[in-house]
């Protein structure tokens, strides 16, 4: 059967998958916004700044604030499928807008700090496992745990006092020179200047679980049967380790590289706050300082649907990688 | 190297350490060119390790401290890395046990092939591609031009150890190594393996050095015997002498030990010998071999009502979007103190049936009924009664026995369950059951991972006793253990039901162990019951065509002769 | 779902790791695949435990995981005399601000811009780091072992619905869905606790699932069946006290990674007010950094050792209950 028709036929099964799951997500974020205190009403008065009983009363109406729960959550799911989040009175925009206008930069911070870790990551936990038990291994072990360990926000304020401060390199925050009228190359390098010390610091976490999980993916594939059988033609330890180990390898890590965009997703809240980095983090921050609810909603919401695509790019990586998945049978 | 010398590997005073332990020991043994020669001996014997040795293909912490491994004049031990993996693949090739997982399961079954061509002769991707499926042709996969770029997954066991022996011999090796290379296949696909291995070793006059536990497998297809116990070679000799008396007590032990379907060999008629190897004052082992003595054994009786009657039975395994028919319109009685066998390859229902005798599967049609009592719809409360009298052994004596429970808690957690709350009467059980299975008290507060494989199955049939149950249902209880434990357990077995009047269903694929244990005799294949006789008609006259086949491949004897004439 | 056997079992993989094991590597050879039973008798002795005796006694050969232990013991004492040490508020201001740490013996570690010492402070966050960590983790355990125990354990539709839930709650971003269940909740050091139960409960499930799917299929469950055991007596004698092993190594990340969630939550704002916690320290002090990063800097390093501590144990663990991986290291 033809890879293509494998990864076709994968990615059919985990889109039909995620349907459940994202209409369950959706049930939940309505229930959270419930419970919510206050409802729109209350923060658009308070925007306001003085509101009477009947005033409120009538935007409770106007908004259908006023409905039995299940009638709000049919026109929830409605304004949903109309790809409506709401409106942010602070804000003033639609959310769906505003997230729009925020989501590119974390998209590319993520990037970054994802192609950061998986390249590093790899090669060290390919390392790690060449020199298994002995020092290199050892050593990069500990470096490996000690980043695991690290509060991303920490070590950014802290690349910020060496870097920034210390050192005056690279920029504290921002995502770009204010009023620069860079144009072609010299802008994307004042781009990339602003973005590795957030990148960085999105990373280190990540790097320390990649290496982890490739050492440990390897010396499992290492073991396997058919490595011996590499080894009995005749291949050389690197043909062995390239050719046959790490594309095993990669199943898993694979895997496990899916599961964390979630997880980073969550780290770029923080570095985002950190570096006054303008995309969804930041702006999920600033919801819950004005307490903004249906702003922190919606991108709660938002972030469970890229982390559906991303699984689903991990899907398609393995029916590429292990031509076991996505057979008929 | 001088073509007038015949010889093709010499080893001296070979010896394999691990840390402090040495599993092989002062090893020597030679092959000649076209020559096969067996390593032959049990689990713990070492020569797995000597094979892995022979290629340098030991695990890192494994050393060589002495020994010299001649090939062809060259001592391979000396060899640089880079010289020795000149030698792998091209002059001398290996094949091992596990064929399901010894391909990398991500790569065509081609490209492996073509890996080793293009490795050690200079083919262009082209040419390497045709001899490829030239070499599928020569192993014999059907369509091999269409399976070239088939994955390791989408073919059989026995594919997938043809496609070992392709890659194997893709360079023509001058020797080629086979470890244990038809223990992981059925009785039926181990024929026609060794068959193909003997035909490419003439066909390309490769010198093959097979290893193997199998005494039957080494007096069919190999010239001359290494026979090896815990690291030491005991003795050599040519394998027609194999069951000839005047040997080593322990090859002659193994030999008495091991069943063949040929020696028609029966429980009533005969007990198996034990071998029994003891250190001596001088810390030398003593090979003792044991016969029992005959027993009387009292005869089935016919008279009154089965003890279990199973009638119609299906079992149907769903998933989302499967279904399996693992077990379809079985139906078999069992009479009182009668031993009913059940042979059958792998995927041939005997397990399932199994299992839903012991209401462990749900049933989907069909009646079970035992000691007259229909039990197929019983709730789980009105089956514990049942239980105490239903029974099972399992296979592998070591995930059979929960790791984390000591022996006490192991034998008495069913006692508590079945409500004897006395904990005087149930130390008393245990001791008895302990008697039964001839394990000393003492073992009772000690953890599985203590014992060996054959004293952990005594175990396990301690724990099927403990209950006092009058139907014992075996399955594969002897599969997973050594010839020499596998007749221990067979007498044990023997012993218990004339003692405490038990009734046995016996489940192996093993015909020969079917044939010595049982009364009557059911085949099965692709999950139905094919045929039933007694014990005596079925190795004579069996009716099917599969049933022919299987004793073929077990008894093979034509088979090598036949090889030979042509 | 079809990867999943294979994902938790890198996961249980992905936390072996570093650590200079003083395992002995026995006699047991590398490739596992020799069937002699010989070396899987020695294989199955290093693997199962009985008493844990052998387990202890490796985990106590491993330096790493042995500094572990003594700094966590450490900090676990440091939370206790906490109050008596520094009896008062430790957001109490008590001397003069920006003080460096050194400049005045009275505050070794220095005072901040309002004036409170950092030590204090320091000694009443390991109190919130560690009760946050212990309480979310046991709470997170606690359901997650039951939830995926049930789902492991009878399969079918419980399985299913089980596994959607799980599915859900592990879609949902970690993070966002914290910052999210806090700001409703209102943060207190109780609701950061069960928040970050809520978050981590999944993943405890999938693990204690997967878990108990492949040992479901044991024989000795299967013999336990046939003896007629109930089905609570299977799941807690027979069936669970296996799977605990990954799980125990679980725990202590997650109580490492509830210790980091709760820092990154107070640094954002979003902790407990009333209380002093290393995050908010450090949140307080970030607008300093230029000034006095010694605010900022010294917290942080509290979170580091204590959450380096307790994965040096999750490793020690999982190299003394797992060894399979630590042969590797001849």
């Amino acid at each position: 059967m033809s890879a293509l028709l494998r990864i076709l036929r994968t990615l059919r099964r985990t889109l039909l998958q995620a349907v459940p799951t994202i209409l369950g997500i959706i049930i939940l974020n309505f229930f959270l916004l419930q419970l919510a205190p206050g409802d729109a009403a209350d923060v658009m008065a308070g925007e306001a700044g003085s509101a009477t009983v009947e005033s409120m009363q009538a935007l409770r109406e106007r908004f259908g604030l006023d409905n039995p729960v299940l009638v709000q959550l049919a026109n929830y799911l409605g304004n949903l499928a109309q790809l409506s989040l709401g409106f942010s009175p602070r804000y003033g925009m639609p959310v769906t807008e505003l997230i729009g206008q925020r989501l590119p930069g974390t998209l590319t911070l993520m990037a970054m700090a994802l192609a950061i870790a998986i390249l590093i990551g790899l090669t060290l936990g390919s390392l790690m496992a060449a020199f298994s038990g002995r020092l290199p291994d050892r050593l990069l072990s500990i470096f490996a745990l000690l980043f695991y360990s690290v509060p991303g926000f920490w070590i950014g304020l802290m690349l910020i006092v060496l870097f920034s401060v210390t050192l005056g390199w690279l920029p504290s925050g921002g995502a770009g020179t204010i009023g620069s009228s860079y144009t072609g190359f010299a802008a994307v390098i004042d781009k990339a200047r602003y973005m590795v010390l957030p990148a960085t610091s999105l990373a280190l976490f990540y790097v320390a679980i990649y290496a982890r999980l490739t050492r440990a993916a390897m010396l499992e594939v290492k073991n396997q049967d058919f490595v011996r059988t590499a080894y009995a033609k005749g291949l050389s330890p690197v043909v062995v380790t390239v050719k046959h180990v790490l594309r095993n390898a990669l199943i898993p890590i694979t895997t496990m590289a899916g599961m964390h965009v979630g997880g980073m997703l969550g780290g770029a809240v923080v570095v985002e706050t950190v570096y006054s980095w303008p995309g969804l983090g930041r702006l999920a921050f600033e919801a819950v300082m004005g307490r903004d609810y249906t702003v922190l909603l919606g991108i709660l919401l938002l972030s469970s649907i890229l982390v559906i695509l991303a699984n689903a790019l991990v899907d398609i990586a393995q029916a590429w990688l292990d031509p076991r998945i996505g057979e008929q049978k | 190297m001088s073509p007038a010398s015949s010889r093709l590997l010499e080893v001296e005073n070979l010896t394999v350490r691990f840390g402090a332990a040495d599993p092989v020991r002062r090893l020597s043994f030679s092959i000649d060119r076209g020559e096969t020669v067996a390593v032959v001996g049990e689990s713990g014997s070492g020569k797995s390790l000597s094979a892995l040795a022979l290629m340098r293909l030991l695990p890192r912490n494994a050393q060589i401290p002495n020994g010299r491994i001649i090939f062809e004049g060259t001592d391979l031990l000396k060899l640089s890395d880079r010289d020795i993996r000149k030698v792998r693949g091209r002059e001398i090739a290996m094949i091992f046990q596990e064929p399901m997982t010894s391909l990398n399961p991500v790569a065509t079954i081609g490209n492996q092939i073509v890996e080793v061509l293009r490795l050690h002769e200079k083919l262009s991707k082209k040419e390497a591609r045709i001899r490829a499926i030239e070499l599928l042709d020569l192993v014999k996969i059907p369509d091999a031009e269409k399976r070239v770029d088939d994955f390791p997954h989408q073919l059989s066991g026995g594919q997938r150890q043809r496609v070992m022996i392709a890659i194997a011999v893709a360079c023509k090796p001058k020797l080629l190594i086979a470890d244990e290379p038809t223990t992981a296949l059925d009785a039926t696909i181990q024929a026609q393996i060794l068959e193909l291995l003997d035909e490419l070793r003439r066909k390309l006059s490769m010198g093959l050095l097979l290893i193997t536990h199998d005494l039957g497998v080494v007096s069919r297809w190999s010239d001359r015997v290494v026979v090896m116990y815990h690291g030491d070679k005991l003795e050599e000799l040519p394998a027609s002498d194999l069951f000839s008396p005047d040997r080593h007590p322990y090859t002659r032990g193994l030999a008495q030990a091991s069943i063949r379907l040929e020696d028609g060999v029966h429980y009533t008629s005969r007990t198996l010998s034990e071998i029994r190897v003891v250190k001596d004052a001088d810390g030398q082992n003593d090979y003792q071999i044991r016969l029992p003595v005959p027993r009387d054994l009292p005869p089935v009786a016919n008279d009154d009502e089965p003890i279990l009657q199973v009638d119609g039975l299906s079992v149907t395994y769903r998933t989302r979007n499967r279904e399996n028919r693992a077990l379809d319109k079985a139906t078999l009685t069992l009479a009182r103190g009668e031993t009913l066998g059940i042979v059958g390859e792998s995927g041939s229902g005997k397990s399932t049936l199994s299992k839903a005798i012991m209401r462990l599967v749900n049933t989907e049609s069909g009646s079970i009924r035992f000691r007259g009592q229909d039990i197929t719809g019983l709730s789980p409360n009105q089956l514990q009664p049942v239980r105490r009298d239903l029974q099972m052994i399992f296979q592998d004596p070591f995930a059979s026995l929960n790791p984390r429970k000591s022996i006490r808690d192991i034998l008495e957690a069913p006692l508590i369950v079945h409500g004897i709350r006395d904990a005087a009467e149930r130390r008393q059980r245990i001791a008895e059951t302990f008697e039964h299975v001839r394990l000393p008290l003492s073992a009772a507060e000690r953890y599985p991972h203590e014992f060996s494989g054959g004293q952990r199955q005594r175990i396990g049939i301690a724990r099927a006793l403990i209950l006092k149950p009058s139907l014992v249902i075996c399955d594969e209880p002897v599969s997973a253990l050594d010839v020499s434990i596998q007749a221990q357990i067979l007498n044990l077995l023997v012993d218990l039901k004339r003692d405490l009047g038990l009734s046995y269903l016996f489940i192996s694929h093993d015909l020969a162990v079917v044939q010595y244990i049982s009364d009557r005799v059911i085949v099965m294949k692709d999950s139905r019951i094919i045929e039933e006789s007694d014990h005596q008609t079925i190795w004579r006259q069996p009716r099917t065509d599969y049933t022919r086949a299987l004793i073929a491949a077990a008894a093979g004897g034509e088979t090598r002769s036949r090889a030979l004439a042509s | 779902m079809t990867t999943e056997t294979a994902v938790s079992h890198v996961v249980s993989s992905a936390q072996s790791r570093t650590a200079a094991t003083q395992l002995d590597k026995s006699e047991t050879p590398q490739w596992h695949n020799i069937k002699a039973p010989d070396a899987r008798t020695t294989r199955t002795a290093t693997v199962s435990v009985p008493a844990g005796r052998r387990e202890l006694a490796a985990f106590l050969r491993n330096p790493n995981a042995l500094f572990g232990l003594v700094f966590l013991s450490l900090m676990a004492l440091v939370a206790l005399i906490a109050p008596i040490v520094f009896p008062g508020d430790p957001l109490g201001m008590v001397g003069k601000p920006f003080l460096w740490p050194g400049q005045d013996a009275a505050f070794p570690l220095g005072t901040d811009s309002m004036g409170r010492n950092v030590l204090a402070g320091l000694f009443h966050g390991a109190r919130i780091s560690l009760f946050v960590g212990l309480t979310a983790t046991a709470l997170g355990l606690g359901v997650g072992i039951t939830v995926g125990s049930l789902a492991g354990y009878f399969g079918g539709w419980v399985d299913d619905v089980l596994v959607r839930i799980i599915e859900i709650f592990q879609t949902l971003p970690n993070f966002v869905l914290l910052v999210v269940l806090v700001a409703i909740a209102q943060p207190s050091a109780t609701t950061v606790s069960v928040a970050i139960a809520i978050v981590s409960w999944p993943m405890v499930a999938r693990l204690t699932r997967a878990e108990f799917r492949a040992i479901r299929e044991k024989d000795y469950v299967v013999a336990a069946r046939s003896l007629g055991f109930r089905h609570p007596r299977i799941i807690l004698k027979e069936i669970l006290p296996n799977a605990l092993p990954p799980l125990i190594v679980t725990a202590s990340v997650m109580v490492a990674t509830a210790i980091l969630m709760e820092s990154a939550l107070s640094f954002m704002g979003l902790g407990d007010p009333n209380v002093v916690s290393w995050g908010s320290m450090i949140g307080n002090g970030r607008e300093l950094i230029r000034t006095a990063w010694y605010l900022t800097f010294l917290p942080g390093l509290a979170i580091v050792f204590t959450v380096l501590a307790l994965n040096l144990i999750g490793d020690g663990l999982n190299d003394a209950l797992n060894p399979r991986f630590s042969e590797e290291r001849s």
